[in-house]
């Protein structure tokens, strides 16, 4: 049997949260789904996702300190991150922080599943790459 | 007496104003369309999820929730992905960098300001209400 991907989610808006991780689970992916960076920097002290869902804008972490912590840390590093976010500007604001790829919302379910298999598997192509 | 275009139609408006919360009601149920508003982002979706409604119209600043976030919320939602909304924003170059995105998930745009037959028009296509 194959190893199922596990998708950690970074997400402060319990709505979105939980509406993320029913779309990837019925994908068929394992995930996990916290509320800000915080708490994904404990989470992936103890275990290493396939990949991570980012949104930005969240409260205690938001999502580029998170990513400025991914750069510092070595385990972290090589984990691939989509950023899911509105902000019309996101290139100034994710300037040198590398998130493997971008998904402006708003996105289809689709579009979701495709960035996240894609990230899963290696590849940088889906979504809009940084 | 001949019933107005909305008539069965229900359309639930998201916007912070108070005042073009009313202006909206006073407009769209003139047309005999059923009108529930939500004057802030949380508890917007919850309205949306219990009436179902044929047309949201969305503020996209609000306060206390993105209209952004609400907006992927419904199209993540497989109960309200289908509903047609209508999006407004005075945001004019966020919206139109978005636009062939917006067009493709059944999202109009509406920019503030706006006149209004050209919420009254975008309301009836939306809806379709327009024949």
């Amino acid at each position: 049997m194959a190893d199922v991907n596990q998708i950690l989610i970074v997400e402060d808006n319990d709505d979105l949260r939980t509406l993320l991780r029913d779309v990837l689970v019925d994908a068929g992916f394992e995930v996990v789904a916290v509320a800000n960076g915080a708490e994904a920097l404990e989470i992936v002290r103890h275990s290493r996702p396939s990949a991570i869902v980012l949104d930005l804008m969240m409260p205690v972490m938001d999502g580029p300190s998170f990513l400025r912590e991914r750069r510092r840390t070595p385990a972290l590093a090589s984990v691939p991150v989509l950023v899911l976010t509105a902000h019309p500007f996101h290139h100034r604001v994710l300037d040198g922080l590398s998130p493997t790829a971008v998904l402006r919302k708003p996105y289809d379910v689709d579009e979701l599943v495709a960035a996240v298999q894609a990230l899963c598997d290696g590849e940088t192509g889906r979504g809009q790459v940084c | 007496m001949e019933r107005g275009p909305g008539f069965g139609k229900t359309i639930v408006v998201v916007n912070d104003s108070p005042e073009l919360l009313e202006l909206a009601e006073l407009l769209l149920t003139d047309e005999d369309y059923d009108v529930k508003v939500a004057l802030a982002g949380r508890g917007a979706l919850d309205l949306i999820r219990t009436t179902r409604p044929d047309l949201i119209v969305l503020d996209i600043r609000l306060p206390d929730v993105s209209g952004w976030d609400i907006l992927q919320a419904l199209k993540l939602d497989p109960n309200t992905s289908s509903i047609p909304v209508l999006v407004c924003s005075a945001a004019v170059q966020e919206l139109r960098s978005l636009e062939g995105q917006l067009s493709r998930m059944g999202v109009d745009v509406l920019i503030k300001p706006f006149a209004i037959d050209t919420l009254l028009d975008k309301v009836r296509i939306l809806i379709g209400s327009d024949g």
